[in-house]
């Protein structure tokens, strides 16, 4: 957002505490395996759900999926809970994002920073209002911030890689080797929604020009809609998808259309 | 890009170098936002002042509002 690092880190710092999601864990998570590994089974975080829902025709189906699309939404609602007081502590604890991927050793510093900053956010979101207000009316500001918070993550840009447009790309050989290089990969399992609104450019932070953001990510999002018909342009020259849904009604319908398919027991070959 | 990992998972993955797509695009966004910074514009940073004071009074009004109205509590009430 500003032009130096230093401006950036401070306001990085913020933003988790205010959040009260580790800045560490989030950059491995969304920074290096997200962003690098998109859709990949077994790499990108954001397909694992520690076996609550099948994201992607990669995971083995269980029963339990059955229903996902509809009991989905609750837990949608208390993802952002369930990182900010419990998934964090659990990967700081045990050095493991899931049953993939390890985290690189945290620092001192780095392990300062999450305890100190888990420790503000408790001190200001949750023991002030509870100091302040009547325990039901300050438990009901904190779950309409946090279930807020935890529904804008799926349905502000989750639906951009999970949905019926995209693809869920896997790769043989030892090591899984990607032909045509990172930038190409990510021109597959990703999708724009309503890059048409300038409300949706606002209030998503440019996350619904999803391609944009993967490809330029240190650009500002205030540039996104400039650039998207280049990008487009581009990707039609070398023969690369440029996945769009016009609303993100439709990219929120293709979702839950994903997740009923994926909830269905495969058909055996 | 390659990196090793210590997992139970895949054990590495490897992308091949880059092609002319990249590079392409790279260039020609960069030409397109000629004149502009990518980072850092004034725009960008009022929009990111106007989120902060709204988030802050958000929370202040909260904290200021008191306890919940009484007819609230005869609603529970009426529903307990």
């Amino acid at each position: 957002m500003l032009p130096g690092p230093r401006g950036n880190l401070v306001i990085g710092i913020l933003a988790s505490t205010v959040l009260g999601a580790s800045r560490y864990l989030w950059n491995f998570k969304h920074q290096v395996l997200h962003h690098r590994f998109t859709n990949i089974q077994g790499w990108d975080d954001d397909l694992e759900t520690r076996g609550f829902l099948r994201l992607s025709p990669r995971q083995a189906w269980k029963p339990r999926y059955r229903g996902q699309h509809v009991f989905v939404f609750v837990l949608y609602a208390i993802n952002a809970i369930e990182m900010v007081f419990v998934k964090d502590w659990v990967q700081f604890f045990t050095l493991r994002i899931n049953p993939y991927q390890r985290i690189p050793a945290m620092t001192g510093a780095q392990k300062l920073e999450f305890v100190l900053s888990k420790l503000v956010y408790l001190a200001i979101f949750v023991a002030l209002p509870f100091l302040l207000l009547p325990p039901l009316h300050a438990l009901l500001c904190l779950l309409t911030y946090q279930v807020t918070l935890g529904l804008s993550r799926p349905f502000g840009s989750g639906v951009a890689h999970e949905g019926g447009a995209v693809a869920f790309p896997a790769r043989g050989g030892a090591p899984p080797r990607w032909e045509g290089g990172w930038a190409a990969h990510q021109m597959h399992p990703t999708a724009n929604f309503a890059t048409g609104s300038r409300a949706w450019t606002w209030f998503s932070g440019g996350l619904n020009h999803q391609i944009e953001h993967h490809l330029f990510p240190a650009i500002s999002h205030g540039h996104y809609a400039a650039i998207g018909p280049v990008v487009r342009r581009t990707a039609d020259e070398f023969g690369l998808p440029y996945h769009q849904y016009a609303t993100w009604r439709g990219a929120v319908a293709s979702h839950v259309r994903l997740l009923r398919q994926l909830a269905m027991r495969p058909e055996r070959p | 890009m390659d990196i090793p990992v210590r997992s139970n998972g895949p054990q590495r993955i490897a992308f091949d170098a880059e092609g002319d797509f990249l590079k392409t695009v790279r260039a020609r966004v960069h030409e397109a936002l000629q004149g502009c910074a990518p980072r850092g514009n004034p725009r960008q940073l009022r929009k990111a002042a106007f989120i902060a004071v709204w988030f802050l009074a958000s929370f202040a009004l909260m904290l200021a509002a008191g306890p919940i109205p009484a007819r609230c509590c005869r609603v529970r009430a009426a529903i307990w």
